[in-house]
């Protein structure tokens, strides 16, 4: 190392840019040394060669991404129906299907279950109001608007039904297509 | 590939020892019965280095405007344990079996990519974090 920057110093005809980063895996879990406070999940892997990175669906309730969601109430406001389409990015990306505790209260309760280990379709991304490929119920709006699709109507319903017929799991169906984010600012990493 | 991870611009020498050292304050360890400041995690210090040309000049230079990223990563594996030996029990016992599980992934990738009359079948890169 001592000799790499002796050489950068040396080399006028270079702009060289040096900088570290510290990874830990302890237990199967990530862990930033040179920034403690980073939690676990905020590191993620790279899952494919486009640089993007599916973001576990688990977390803050989904209403609380501030990113839209339709919420259909039933008598006694359960089962509660929870849907997000994120599309921060729109490059082809991991749609997820799974079934999760409807309020957050109950999301505390449950063991932290990743959704993309419950259950997950990749597909390209839709475009912007069109449908495309086998995912009909990803049938969504432009980016940001939350608008709800015929295809997640459809898609959705059969799992809203099981969850009205077991009321006692507090479990509610969601579908979402998983924020897709491309390496940013100086957020990297080693790899 | 991993995002989501601090990166620290360096200007010599110095400032790397210093933060390797910040990061192993931060570093995970524990006693054994064989060592009584035991590794209990792997840990993988990258150094990147990102050279652009400013003057033309002769390969392997980066040409003007040209940007060349290097990446050094150096890698403290924790070692293998035998329970009976180190005396785990507890938490030590967990992280033990997860040090053993991770380095068994580990060689496995290492011998399906040194086996020639295993090329081009399936590498069990997912079997670990250290190995994805």
């Amino acid at each position: 190392m001592a000799e790499a920057f002796k050489l950068i110093d040396e080399n006028d005809l270079l702009d060289c840019l040096v900088h570290v980063s510290y990874l830990e895996v302890y237990k199967e879990e990530f862990r930033d040394l040179l920034e403690v406070g980073t939690a676990s999940r905020d590191i993620q892997l790279r899952e494919d060669e486009r640089g993007n990175v599916g973001e576990e669906l688990w977390g803050p309730p989904l209403t609380e991404r501030g990113l839209g969601g339709l919420h259909l109430f039933g008598v006694g406001c359960l089962p509660v129906w929870e849907w997000q389409l994120l599309m921060e990015n729109p490059s082809p990306g991991r749609f997820c299907f799974s079934f999760l505790p409807p309020l957050s209260s109950v999301h505390a309760s449950i063991p932290r279950v990743r959704g993309t280990e419950v259950g997950q379709w990749e597909a390209g991304a839709p475009q912007a109001g069109t449908r495309k490929g086998s995912t009909p119920w990803a049938w969504g709006g432009s980016s940001g608007s939350g608008r709800a699709g015929l295809g997640l109507v459809l898609l959705c319903l059969p799992s809203w039904l099981v969850s009205l017929a077991a009321p006692a799991l507090g479990l509610t169906a969601f579908c979402a297509r998983s924020a897709v984010r491309g390496e940013g600012g100086r957020r990297g990493g080693p790899g | 590939m991993l995002c989501g991870v601090k990166e620290v611009d360096v200007e010599g020498l110095d400032e790397v020892l210093s933060l390797l050292e910040m990061g192993n304050a931060a570093r995970h360890t524990g006693a054994t019965h064989l060592n009584h400041l035991s590794s209990r995690s792997h840990t993988v210090f990258t150094v990147t280095l990102e050279q652009r040309g400013r003057a033309p000049s002769r390969l392997p230079r980066p040409a003007p405007g040209q940007l060349l990223v290097s990446k050094f990563h150096f890698v403290d594996l924790a070692g293998s344990e035998r329970v009976l030996k180190t005396g785990s029990t507890g938490e030590r016992l967990k992280e033990s079996i997860q040090i053993n599980s991770s380095l068994l992934a580990l060689g496995n990738v290492i011998s399906a990519l040194g086996d020639p009359q295993r090329r081009g079948s399936h590498i069990p890169y997912r079997d670990s974090k250290i190995t994805r």
